[in-house]
């Protein structure tokens, strides 16, 4: 049907040539009755996968915003108190630090792997794949309770029991575990909201809503997993990697 | 069945073997930036681990966020955020670290004070 085609995917700027007789109206409403994940405001599924994927890049930018906030504010301090934030770094445990990366890392490669076996219309497939991704978000939240804990036993809780036994100025060491618990702990809450709407996302996939047809929420609810992922990735150096001296 | 919508268009994407390929190389990615950790370099630690962090993440970006495939827009969307993150950092912290210099400095102090200071 190569006027269908035609009414389905105008050419990039070319909106005004697509003809709006009454024909290509009834058309249309064809489209739109033959695909039902298709909103009425787009005129193909490919317009509202663009339109959905600039959308979530739009959120993301905020998201960087708000994230880079706190790794600006982070650089000032350390900047001004470098030898206090060195030390106390040191401090963090670096081995859960490092395994949460990897886990973060492998649960990004699943939800790649998830998009890859949408695309080709393996639904099921992908629900696995994302069920081993929140598998391995919950695995990362496990890891960071039990580091929390151990930094509260350390006396690391940034409260009124906070001490800290060095030679760093003792509201220098405070002030890095402030910027630790509240980048850490924003990070964290994103995790859970990444859990829950891959959970959501891996039902439907199992209940075979997507395919290589239609897969925007899974590849929207990735780029989502994919940037907390990187979040990690610059607290590791930030946070964990100090002085090759003093690791934990 | 899906073959013949006409809503249906086939896209380029990252195959399988590449999504492979780039997480082998994000893990050892990672286990280097521990162990350089480990490796003194004179107060610059930090430079080759943000160095790998950026690549990391760009490959992340590329290759599991398939903007390499993506459209121009989704390019600048992306960009933006990052060129207004790069816009944050340099200009806060060119203001901090240039709070201590005064240029006229230099000038003053090889000269008697213009109001003498009280005794």
């Amino acid at each position: 049907m190569p006027e269908a085609e035609h009414r389905a995917q105008p050419e990039r700027g070319s909106w005004d040539s697509v003809p709006r007789d009454a024909a290509s109206e009834a058309l249309g409403r064809r489209v739109h009755r033959e695909t039902p994940m298709l909103a009425e405001q787009f005129d193909s599924l490919e317009q509202q996968r663009e339109a959905a994927n600039l959308g979530m890049w739009a959120f993301l930018g905020t998201e960087i915003l708000m994230f880079g906030g706190l790794f600006t504010c982070f650089a000032v301090y350390r900047a001004l108190y470098p030898d206090a934030f060195k030390e106390v770094s040191a401090h963090l445990y670096l081995w859960i630090g490092v395994a949460n990366t990897a886990v973060l890392l492998t649960s990004s490669f699943f939800v790649a792997l998830a998009v890859h076996a949408v695309k080709e219309s393996r639904s099921g497939g992908a629900a696995g794949h994302l069920l081993a991704a929140i598998g391995l978000g919950v695995t990362f939240l496990i890891l960071k309770v039990i580091e929390y804990y151990l930094d509260i036993k350390d006396g690391l809780l940034p409260w009124h029991n906070f001490h800290f036994e060095g030679e760093a100025n003792p509201q220098h060491a405070r002030l890095f575990m402030v910027f630790y618990w509240f980048m850490t702990g924003l990070h964290a809450v994103h995790m859970v909201i990444g859990i829950a709407v891959l959970s959501v996302i891996a039902f439907f996939a199992w209940r075979q809503r997507y395919s290589a047809h239609y897969y925007t929420p899974v590849e929207i609810s990735g780029l989502y997993w994919h940037f907390v992922d990187i979040v990690w990735i610059f607290l590791l150096p930030t946070l964990y990697l100090a002085q090759p001296s003093g690791h934990h | 069945m899906t073959d013949a919508h006409p809503t249906m268009h086939v896209h380029p994407h990252v195959t399988r073997a590449t999504v492979i390929v780039v997480f082998i190389a994000l893990m050892l990615l990672m286990i280097l930036t521990v162990l350089l950790s480990f490796i003194p370099m004179g107060g610059y630690e930090k430079l080759p681990a943000y160095l790998i962090a950026t690549l990391k993440a760009g490959l992340v970006i590329l290759f599991f966020m398939e903007v390499r495939h993506a459209s121009r827009l989704t390019w600048v969307f992306a960009g933006a955020a990052f060129l207004w993150l790069g816009i944050m950092l340099v200009l806060s912290m060119s203001d901090y670290a240039t709070r201590g210099y005064n240029p006229s400095e230099e000038v003053i102090s090889h000269r008697e004070p213009l109001i003498p200071p009280p005794d």
